[in-house]
């Protein structure tokens, strides 16, 4: 189709070299996030390969003993479960009014110049390495606190590590629950207030409950790190090379993840095909299913939220 | 061109404020006698339910607002109008000391409300919110039910009564009940945007005050919700005292019965503060304005 | 208009030329009847039929430039939402335009009368009168558009006393063609009675044109006022 118009057409194709460099930068971040994919996979995979022998080659029955003690075969699942648990329960009743409280307090009640040097602390209680933490833990958290709740509690226990593991988990609680909180618009707290209400009742009754879902996320990722905690509670806990089914948090136990690092680096090298060393992996599926079910639930929750604003 | 001034106002015996007794819903007892201006028809002298002395706003050194003195009556939609910066906002605000949540914020001169000063030293300033309700420029329902929204107010203040009755009242006067009687339990941001709005004014009304404070509560609004609630606040005063900021000048010329003009003034030192130059009956304003400013402002030749 | 209360000149200039051209459309109305207002002074005092039709027919031209001063303030009314002075201005404008308009038809109806009588031959005396009488009538309406051209308002407040004179003038012309009567015919007498009627007329749309003028300027309707100081 000729055109006989004297100016000429529009041209709208744009220019090559500046499509060609934007397909480019395209494939580079879609390789960066394949990549990360990739890892994922990786990791599944190995940990479901070797899982998978470890319980073909097992005597079922010695999932359910009294005791994890590896080197002799035992491999009671709900010894290393059960510390787990508890020291995630211990860290959680430690956490969640630490860190709740702090994020209510930055994020409602500080002023700008107190938000501007209790903000660093928190981060500062972030930054401390866990074998710090475990140290503290048995050098202080142990004698003054732990023994003196209970007589019979020793050096090691679940408490003391649960305790550290607390304090290591606040403030990624307080983080993202002020976050949360923050994110809840001043208009709520202008209607609040107009209505009527004190500055508690504000906060109890209307931020709260609006910034519920972003809570949850903290709190669910605070468990979720806590389960994966290894360094503390294989310092302070107290079970090197294996533990007897234990109930009591005075008492020393030993979780997932300190199994994990006692079997690898332990005094007596674990390499190999037997079976304590694929108790590892089993070990390790059973921990990255628990932290993948709670991530994958603590998302749910934070889409709750990014839903109503 | 007589300025009607209230000086033989007389004020509905009411209990004060410290004590906090209930107030029956904005029901004023209008006693007057007829004023006689020069140039105007008598007009019966109503009430004040705001008397307003030497106003003054600071924001740390900022000065906001000038020495605004004015007297808003009862039962009349008083409107506040003129360019950005002229403080008829922080003016609206100060009427339910809703200027104590910015920490800078300082006030200044009095405001006597039924003969009190809500700024005196013994006033709780949430007192002073349960009576003198306000809406705001976005409506902001709470993340909860309709009828969780509405009895919000009434719960936090110890409402004992039948809180049906209470919501269904409320939904009423505001011109919602109708749209929204079959699904109380919703969230209230399954609503249109003027239903938002109109659910807020339900919920301010809740806690019978009888005093409404509005700012800008249309700017959000397409032209028919912005009709319905301009209606609804003309029904609303029978009820109500309304004090409305905006920035629709032909929307202050509809609704309210007073205008209130503020403008700003910037000093050389770049201070922009607001001053009220002139408050008058609102077809007077509209109509052949007292002051050049005032005329320059509402026919668009300035701000 | 730059001073310190209105920092921005440029704010609603174009609003501002369509009110200006509104208005002189009105002063430009005025003009027209003026115009034909002079053709009949002449048409009546030299008996000169052709311009009294001319007259006649330049009346069309007036009502066309009456509807569209109308129609100009009808629009801007409805699209603007003016307040205030610029309110008054534009009620104010639809009333003057109606003064004049009805001026035009007057003028119209002595130039029908003139055509009527196939032009008055009159006695001396008579035909001074009412040369003086047309002609005060005349500089009365041309000063109100004079006015209406300035906004003089003082100007226009002085219409009033200037009107007092026309009226005086018209006693004095009735008083005289009462005597000379019987010496013409019934109908001449008749017409000429209705020429000194309608130019009384024309001198009070020219007062109206002042008040209207005062009312836009300072807000009060001087015939209201004095209502109200009763």
């Amino acid at each position: 189709m000729t055109s006989d118009t004297t100016t000429p057409a529009v041209d709208l194709t744009g220019s090559r070299p500046r499509l060609r460099r934007e397909r480019r930068v395209r494939r580079l971040f879609a390789g960066a996030a394949a990549v990360s994919i990739v890892v994922s996979l990786l990791i599944v995979g190995s940990l479901v390969g070797e899982a998978w022998t470890f319980l073909r080659g097992l005597d079922l029955s010695s999932l359910w003993t009294m005791g994890w003690f590896p080197r002799r075969g035992l491999f009671d699942v709900k010894t290393v479960l059960t510390g787990t648990l508890l020291i995630a329960l211990v860290a959680m009743v430690v956490a969640t009014p630490l860190g709740l409280g702090a994020a209510i307090y930055l994020s409602e009640y500080a002023r700008p110049r107190a938000r501007r040097w209790l903000k660093p602390i928190l981060e500062v209680l972030a930054g401390i390495p866990s074998v710090v933490l475990g140290y503290f833990a048995l050098t202080w958290i142990s004698p003054n606190i732990v023994m003196r709740l209970s007589s019979h509690a020793g050096v090691f226990s679940m408490a003391a590590a649960g305790i550290a593991v607390g304090i290591l988990v606040t403030p990624l609680v307080a983080s993202v629950s002020e976050d949360a909180m923050r994110a809840v618009p001043a208009a709520l707290r202008e209607a609040s207030y107009g209505l009527g209400a004190k500055k508690a009742t504000t906060v109890t009754r209307i931020v709260f409950p609006a910034a519920a879902s972003g809570i949850m996320a903290s709190l669910i990722l605070g468990v979720s790190r806590a389960i994966g905690e290894t360094m503390v509670v294989a310092m302070a806990a107290g079970a090197v090379g294996g533990s007897l089914f234990q109930w009591n948090i005075f008492q020393p136990g030993q979780t997932m993840t300190a199994a994990m690092s006692a079997l690898a680096i332990g005094s007596d090298q674990v390499a190999g095909s037997t079976s304590a060393f694929q108790s590892l992996f089993f070990l390790g599926l059973l921990l990255f299913l628990m932290t993948l079910g709670l991530n994958l639930l603590s998302d749910r929750f934070v889409r709750k939220v990014r839903e109503k604003y | 061109m007589g300025e009607d001034q209230l000086t033989d106002s007389t004020t509905a015996a009411g209990p004060t404020i410290a004590t906090g007794e209930a107030r029956p819903a904005g029901r004023g007892v209008s006693v007057g006698s007829a004023l006689r201006g020069t140039g105007r028809p008598a007009e019966p002298a109503q009430n004040t339910i705001f008397d307003v002395r030497g106003l003054r706003v600071f924001y740390g050194s900022f000065q906001a607002v000038a020495d605004a003195t004015m007297a808003i009556r009862e039962h009349e939609i008083t409107a506040l109008i003129g360019p950005s910066g002229c403080g008829k906002t922080t003016v609206l605000r100060c009427f339910n000391r809703m200027n104590d949540l910015i920490d800078t914020a300082r006030v200044e001169g009095t405001i006597l409300y039924h003969g009190t000063d809500i700024y005196g030293e013994k006033v709780d300033p949430v007192e002073v919110r349960r009576r003198i309700g306000m809406v705001f420029q976005k409506p902001n329902p709470f993340p909860k039910s309709i009828y969780d929204n509405i009895a919000f107010g009434p719960r936090i203040a110890g409402y004992k009564g039948n809180m049906d009755d209470l919501v269904e009242e409320s939904l009423t006067r505001a011109a919602l009940w109708d749209e929204v009687s079959d699904k109380l339990k919703e969230s209230a941001y399954a609503l249109s945007g003027g239903q938002q709005q109109r659910l807020c004014i339900a919920r301010a009304i809740a806690t019978s005050p009888d005093v409404l404070l509005m700012d800008e509560p249309c700017s959000s609004l397409d032209p028919i919700a912005t009709l319905r609630i301009e209606e609804l606040m003309i029904e609303l005063k029978r009820d109500y005292s309304i004090i409305i900021v905006t920035h629709n000048m032909q929307q202050a010329a509809r609704v309210s019965d007073r205008t209130a003009f503020f403008t700003v003034d910037v000093k050389q030192t770049g201070m922009r503060t607001g001053r009220l130059v002139e408050f008058d009956a609102t077809d007077a304003i509209f109509t052949n304005p007292r002051e050049k400013q005032t005329e320059d402002y509402i026919t668009g030749r300035f701000g | 208009m730059t001073d310190e209360h209105n920092p921005h000149p440029d704010l609603r200039s174009r609003f501002d030329a369509e009110l200006d051209g509104i208005r002189r459309g009105a002063v430009a109305l005025g003009s027209l009847v003026l115009e034909n207002a002079e053709r009949l002074i002449e048409a009546l005092l030299e008996s000169r039929l052709d311009l009294a039709q001319q007259a006649i027919d330049a009346d069309d031209v007036v009502d066309r430039a009456y509807i569209d001063v109308e129609r100009r303030v009808f629009r801007i009314i409805a699209l603007q939402q003016p307040v205030a002075s610029d309110l008054r201005l534009l009620i104010s404008i639809i009333r003057i335009a109606h003064e004049i308009e009805r001026s035009g038809d007057l003028v119209v109806n002595c130039a029908k009368g003139i055509l009527r009588q196939q032009g008055f031959t009159l006695s001396h005396p008579l035909q001074g009168l009412i040369a003086r009488l047309c002609r005060a009538t005349v500089d009365l309406f041309g000063r109100s558009i004079e006015c209406l051209a300035e906004m003089d308002h003082e100007g226009a407040g002085r219409l009033d006393e200037e009107d007092d004179e026309v009226d005086d003038l018209v006693g004095e012309f009735y008083a005289l063609l009462a005597t000379e009567a019987q010496k013409m015919h019934v109908d001449t007498a008749i017409e000429l009675s209705r020429v000194g009627r309608y130019m009384e007329r024309i001198a009070d749309h020219a007062v109206n044109v002042g008040e209207h003028i005062t009312f836009v300027v300072t807000g009060i309707f001087p015939r209201h006022a004095e209502i109200d100081e009763d």
